[in-house]
């Protein structure tokens, strides 16, 4: 005779059973993870150093066999965006070149040099919002020091901080970047000078509260509450309700974190 | 080789490669398709101490994704029971 009502339930014992073991492996993985983690990160990262050289190769065969019209339309494209970029950095290499003086004359001078360090995994890869660098303790690397996005060292512009070293080990190290799920970071709001307190979101992005009476716009810089101001992220969206006493500012981060390659770690 | 095995070799070489969006949807699936998938433990603290903030080298019990899919895995042993059907 055919039924499809459920089997009686099996006894507790095996369920507790199960149960137990879950909380043995947890216990024991945990222990296990804890004390072998770097091992882990040591062993994957000639991994990831090869999956970036097999990405740019592959990458190189894309743009080998696109159209020609497109290469040479994206080419002219490029052309004029670096020629004004051009233009726009040596303005702001002159706005940097006499902060830097400024300092100096008060006695401060600016946060130079740093090693640069190749990204092995950043997001989308990382669910948290953590980068795997290529250097570690043997490059005198150590916890805590602020990392920014490598710029051209002819210049005097440092990039935008990005985040702390949050794990060293002996070839690597970790990243956790200031938009990580609920980091508190402070800022100083380019317009008005107003410092807030960035929460991260994750994904590159932050969120702040501030009155409804302070004006803000979608487009204005955020910087860093340090001496050196650098931008951290661009106002992206404002979210308000009409009875609203504060309203709730979205920022995106000046640092892309899902194209990052090279990044420095400040002295 | 049996299909388990060769699973938690495949979401292994997903992790270490492909983005999120589609390692830990592997790696729920296969919780979901195996019985008791105790493997998925593992791969999911793996997941924590390649990518995630924890504090090393001390030995800490937060491993917030691990510990999301060990519930998970509790939560499918009375559940895979009672939507069984028998003939």
């Amino acid at each position: 005779m055919r039924t499809n009502f459920p089997l009686k339930n099996r006894s507790n014992k095996t369920h507790n059973k199960l149960i137990l073991i879950v909380v043995v492996i947890f216990i024991g993985g945990a222990i296990f993870f804890s004390l072998t983690g770097g091992t882990f990160i040591r062993i994957l990262a000639p991994v990831w150093s090869g999956e970036t050289a097999v990405g740019r190769g592959l990458n190189n065969l894309y743009l080998f066999l696109r159209s020609k019209d497109s290469l040479i339309k994206e080419n002219q494209i490029l052309k004029t965006k670096v020629n004004e970029d051009a233009v726009l950095l040596v303005s702001t290499q002159v706005v940097a070149n006499n902060q830097n003086n400024i300092l100096k004359d008060l006695g401060r001078t600016g946060t130079k040099g740093g090693i640069i360090a190749a990204v092995l995994v950043h997001p989308p890869e990382t669910p948290y919002d953590t980068l795997i660098i290529d250097v570690g303790k043997n490059e005198g690397i150590s916890l805590g020091q602020v990392v920014a996005l490598t710029t051209d060292s002819t210049t005097s512009i440092q990039g935008p901080k990005i985040g702390i070293i949050s794990e060293v080990y002996a070839t690597n190290s970790k990243v956790k970047l200031y938009s990580a799920s609920g980091d508190k970071t402070n800022a100083v709001l380019e317009r008005n000078s107003v410092p807030v307190i960035l929460l991260g979101r994750g994904g590159g992005n932050f969120e702040f509260t501030l009155p409804r009476e302070v004006n803000i716009s979608i487009g204005d810089k955020i910087l860093s509450s340090d001496i050196s101001h650098n931008l951290v992220g661009i106002v992206r969206d404002i979210e308000m309700q009409a009875t609203d006493s504060f309203k709730k500012i979205l920022v995106v981060s000046a640092a892309n974190v899902y194209t990052t390659g090279y990044v420095t770690v400040l002295k | 080789m049996n299909k388990r095995l060769i699973s938690t070799i495949v979401i292994f070489l997903v992790l270490i490669s492909l983005p999120y969006w589609v390692y830990i949807p592997a790696l729920v699936l296969a919780i979901i398709f195996f019985p008791f998938y105790w493997e998925g433990i593992f791969l999911a603290f793996l997941i924590d101490i390649l990518y995630g903030d924890i504090p090393h080298p001390t030995i800490s019990l937060i491993f917030p994704f691990a510990f999301y899919i060990s519930l998970f895995v509790l939560l499918l042993i009375p559940l895979r029971e009672r939507i069984r059907l028998n003939d």
